[in-house]
């Protein structure tokens, strides 16, 4: 994943957004608490450190990011600090779509 | 009347499950059958059934459809509640629901949730009911539960002190807190569920909700252990994946519907939920194959952001279909075709700089190494460009995207063994590496790399007056730069300029005590100087003391730099010192194994013309005896590359170097085909993959092409057996791959495929991975199709060796029609060819006459091997230059 995506920064930022990302990052993201997230936000940093850093990551990069686009979106959700509670109607969108898709797998199962 | 309240009518039963289905066709005919009887009771039916027509065409376009449908609505509706629904359906996007893994809806649209609460509430009252007394629940009935839940609409009304209303008062609790946690309250949700009885029939609706706490929370594994109690074939398991980032429920293939997923993801990321459909159908798209159309559906969806290189959820899509990778699967195969065909049609669009500069940059960075170097050079520069229009300019960026294109154009000329074509270049395209590195070091003279890549191309080229031009600006710009400092040492060092090449040198080192490189050109110069003093008849005094810092160079610990520095020492020593055995013992003993030393020693007083130790002999015999391993014989052909790389190497060393090798690998063929089957699959795997290859124009290849096909010989009675001999079997497996991939048989995959099964059952991690590692690029080398590719090169450097007019050259036809018992001669005759060994030559000739091979096609074999390489004829032999050194 892209390490600019990581740290949610565009890709004309400076050393110091960088590291003020980082570090106001790294302070929900502690190895203890979260390994993974963590271990995601060292290596961004580590390919955004410099100018030549970040445009060395943007132009020679090999990363694919995702099989596909909702694999992809699904890595996205997972970057450090992206997840949020997401307010009642997405949250009561999925749990309709996901009973009602169940319901009807049931029914579909029971005719046959 | 109220949908709700005809929930235990038998006669609205139909109707409510032909809703509930989505088949609103169905559910209008039977609604409008029962309004004949009871219209007041039965109104609402035939409304919901027309109210989802109406939908189901809306979301299909179908516009036009939906009028007489809306128009009949307005005759059938009470005023108020017309009103009511025209906004609905002005207003409210269609609910779009793609179809899941196993499900088999048809419809797009799905039923109110009043209907669904008016047919499920009666199976929820009896899975209630069946809590209560502890009886099990159906997994139909789990199902209904979830169904009501997530309605999200208010229960019947239920008489006083009921069950139903018990239930009801549940659903309510559960609604609030499922608001609760949805907005990050979770005090408020743990509160609120608190009253939840432990019987009650939303029992897992609190596990649930405990679970997305957790989630949020990251506590992975308290969320994990909640969600695992969820029944799996309800819809809360499904939303659990979703929420803990599976793709389908645990150990099932169930999975929630893509819009869904889209939607959450969208939503907890704080991304606009609009894009929802988008995403979902363009996955969709993606999945079947059809580029064009996800890409089509993505340019709908985010407009003119769509495509770019910018790091937004944009870019990221554009990054997802971009094909940067080499397609494998034949979905990503089908893909790759897609996208040709459709570049063409989105090159010709107005706006279409982004998915160029995507492209070109994502092809370029795939297929550099087959690629022609002309096209790389014109895509890249055409790249760069785009990234200036599209993101400004800026001369790092500039300066490292040169600097890439450099380093691939300074890439060496693939080995295509001694019947390819040779170049008088050690780069892919020399003129495009220099152009390329002055645009970088001109873009941003700041660039130490690309300064650095200028430097190493003019050493490469030996282009000395650029690259003492260079190095004397690099020391000015770049003062403490390890390389810089190593190379403007060894520069002065060869010029015997020691008073300037010590202090850059020892600078080096400082920079770096542990680098072995600078240690190396440090203790290499010491030793030019100590023989410099030592011929000028300098004071014994002087010259130990330089020993004396070259050994303190060499006494750290073993390994091949002391190794070498040691044996350096000791002959430089034995030139002046008579009888330095205690010095040949010492670098015996540093010296990763004894036959190494010994082989090295010789190869070495063979080179400088110097004298063998009376005890040679003795200890390599001794050393051989004393059971040498595969390990050793690998060790020993990088010692004889190794060796052969100094100048002034010879067919004398040659023929040295084969004959103590030959002398290795005859004691340890004797002994260790059997015996240390990982030792004989490192020395295939090492001699293999064509680094031998590079022996071969150095005159070394002969040997190793003996063993080569010694060993194919005696593997080949391993080939049949990869279950009792995996190595063995997998050895010669790798020796026959190196011929033709394109004419491996179905028995060698499956040869293969046997390996990688006993090695997976015995636990062989190292030959598992080799194994594998050969399976992926078989199957790369056959999709990207090589040779094809490779043509461009090929014909390029033609260009420098024009055929000989009428000479008739061996095609890969004349090799095939060749019986197989007369390979090997052929191998051996190129070999001897471009060792120019006539009296070689003239026997394999007559062998190979004798063995039935035709004189045309001997003469064209000798028309087509190349020639030895020049050799300094008639020059005097002089001592090694510092450049020889470096190596040691």
């Amino acid at each position: 994943m892209s390490p600019f995506l990581v740290l949610d920064l565009p890709l004309t930022c400076t050393d110091d957004q960088v590291r003020a990302a980082y570090h106001e990052r790294l302070r929900q993201h502690t190895p203890e608490q979260d390994p993974i997230g963590f271990q995601m936000l060292q290596e961004a940093y580590a390919a955004l450190r410099t100018e030549r850093d970040r445009w060395r990551w943007h132009l020679l990069n090999t990363d694919l990011p995702a099989e596909s686009p909702l694999q992809a979106l699904e890595k996205f959700t997972q970057l450090p600090g992206r997840a949020r509670p997401p307010g009642t109607s997405a949250f009561q969108s999925l749990l309709t779509a996901c009973a009602t898709a169940a319901q009807r797998d049931l029914a579909a199962a029971n005719q046959k | 009347m109220d949908i709700n309240q005809l929930g235990g009518d038998s006669a609205a039963a139909p109707v409510l499950a032909a809703l509930a289905a989505a088949k609103w066709r169905k559910a209008r005919d039977l609604a409008k059958e029962l309004c004949k009887k009871d219209r007041p009771r039965y109104l609402t039916l035939l409304i919901e059934a027309n109210v989802g027509l109406a939908r189901e065409m809306q979301a299909k376009g179908l516009t036009k459809d939906a009028e007489p449908v809306l128009a009949y609505l307005k005759s059938i509706c009470p005023p108020d509640q017309w009103d009511t629904l025209r906004h609905e359906l002005e207003k409210a996007p269609p609910v779009v629901v793609a179809p899941t893994t196993r499900s088999t809806e048809t419809s797009t649209t799905t039923a109110s949730p009043a209907v669904l609460l008016a047919i499920h509430w009666p199976t929820v009252l009896r899975a209630a009911e069946a809590c209560e007394k502890g009886l099990p629940v159906a997994a139909d009935e789990w199902a209904a539960v979830d169904v009501v839940v997530g309605a999200f609409t208010p229960a019947p009304t239920q008489e006083p002190g009921s069950l139903g209303a018990l239930v009801a008062a549940e659903l309510e609790m559960i609604h609030l807190a499922c608001t609760a946690t949805a907005e990050g309250r979770w005090e408020d949700a743990q509160i609120g569920l608190r009253s939840l009885a432990r019987q009650s029939v939303f029992q897992h609706w609190r596990m649930f909700l405990r679970g997305v706490r957790h989630h949020f929370l990251r506590e992975v594994e308290q969320a994990r252990r909640c969600f695992a109690t969820l029944p799996v074939d309800g819809g809360l398991a499904r939303a659990a994946a979703v929420i803990a980032g599976n793709a389908v429920v645990p150990g099932t293939t169930r999975q929630a519907p893509a819009r869904a997923r889209a939607d959450w993801w969208l939503a907890v990321s704080g991304q606009p939920r609009t894009l929802a459909t988008a995403i979902a159908e363009a996955h969709i798209a993606w999945m079947k194959p059809d580029v064009r159309q996800a890409y089509e559906l993505f340019s709908k969806a985010f407009g003119k952001d769509f495509p770019t290189v910018q790091p937004t959820l944009a870019g990221l899509m554009t990054a997802v279909m971009i094909p940067l990778r080499v397609p494998h699967t034949q979905s990503e195969q089908k893909r790759d075709q897609q996208w040709t065909q459709f570049q063409r049609v989105l090159m010709q669009q107005s706006n279409q700089a982004q998915i160029s500069c995507a492209m070109l940059r994502a092809l370029a960075l795939r297929d550099a190494p087959d690629m022609n170097p002309h096209e790389i050079f014109e895509d890249w520069r055409q790249m760069l460009a785009l990234q200036t229009r599209l993101l400004g300019p800026n001369a790092v960026r500039d300066s490292i995207g040169w600097l890439w294109l450099a380093e691939q154009m300074m890439q060496p000329l693939p080995s295509y063994g001694f019947f390819g074509s040779r170049s008088k270049s050690p780069h892919r395209h020399g003129e495009h590496a220099r152009t390329a590195l002055m645009n970088a070091v001109r873009s941003d003279p700041e660039h130490e790399a690309a300064h650095m890549a200028l430097l190493r191309f003019y050493t490469e080229r030996n282009e000395t007056s650029e690259r003492n031009k260079l190095l004397d600006e690099l020391v000015k710009r770049f003062p403490e730069n390890k390389q810089v400092l190593i190379q403007t040492g060894q520069l002065a060092a060869e010029r015997k300029a020691f008073t300037k090449a010590l202090p850059s040198l020892r600078a080096a080192r400082a920079l770096d005590p542990l680098d072995r490189d600078a240690q190396a050109a440090l203790a290499s110069c010491l030793i030019l100087q100590a023989h410099d003093l030592m011929k000028k008849k300098r004071p014994t005094e002087t010259v130990e003391a330089i020993w004396a810092e070259v050994d303190t160079l060499a006494h750290d610990a073993a390994g091949p730099h002391h190794f070498t520095l040691a044996r350096w020492s000791h002959r430089v020593r034995r030139a002046v010192l008579e009888g330095s055995d205690f010095h040949a013992a010492a670098a015996a003993r540093l010296a990763p194994s004894a036959l190494q030393a010994l082989i090295y020693e010789r190869l070495l007083v063979s080179l400088h013309d110097g004298n063998e130790r009376w005890a040679w002999k003795t200890a390599w015999q001794a050393a051989l005896t004393a059971s040498p391993g595969w390990r050793d014989l690998t060790a020993l052909v990088d010692t004889a590359r190794t060796v052969s790389k100094v100048k002034g190497y010879g067919f004398d060393e040659k023929l040295l170097a084969e004959q103590h090798l030959n002398e290795v690998f005859t004691q340890v063929t004797k002994q260790h085909l059997l015996s240390d089957p990982d030792g004989i699959l490192h020395f295939i795997q090492h001699i293999d993959t064509g680094r031998w290859s590079d022996l071969e124009y150095r005159g070394l290849g002969s040997i190793i092409s003996d063993q080569r096909y010694e060993l194919s010989r005696k593997l080949s009675t391993y080939a049949g057996k990869p279950a009792s001999h995996p190595q063995q079997c997998f050895a010669s497996l790798l020796l026959e791959s190196g011929e033709d991939y394109f004419q491996l048989t179905d028995r060698f995959h499956k040869q293969l495929s046997a390996v990688i099964d006993t090695a997976q059952k015995k636990g062989l991690t190292a030959l598992l991975e080799a194994a594998q590692r050969l399976q992926t690029q078989l199957h790369e080398k056959w999709t990207r199709g090589d040779d094809e590719d490779g043509d461009d090169v090929f014909d390029e450097e033609d260009d420098d060796f024009p055929p000989t007019p009428g000479a008739e050259q061996m095609t890969e036809a004349d090799l095939k029609n060749v019986p197989d018992h007369l390979l090997p001669i052929i191998i051996e005759l190129g070999i001897a060819t471009m060792s120019g060994d006539t009296q070689a030559i003239a026997g394999i000739r007559i062998r190979a006459l004798a063995g039935g091979m035709s004189p045309e096609l001997l003469d064209k074999i000798l028309r087509t091997a190349p020639g030895p390489p020049p050799k300094p004829s008639g020059k005097k032999r002089t001592k090694p230059q510092q450049s020889e050194l470096d190596l040691f």
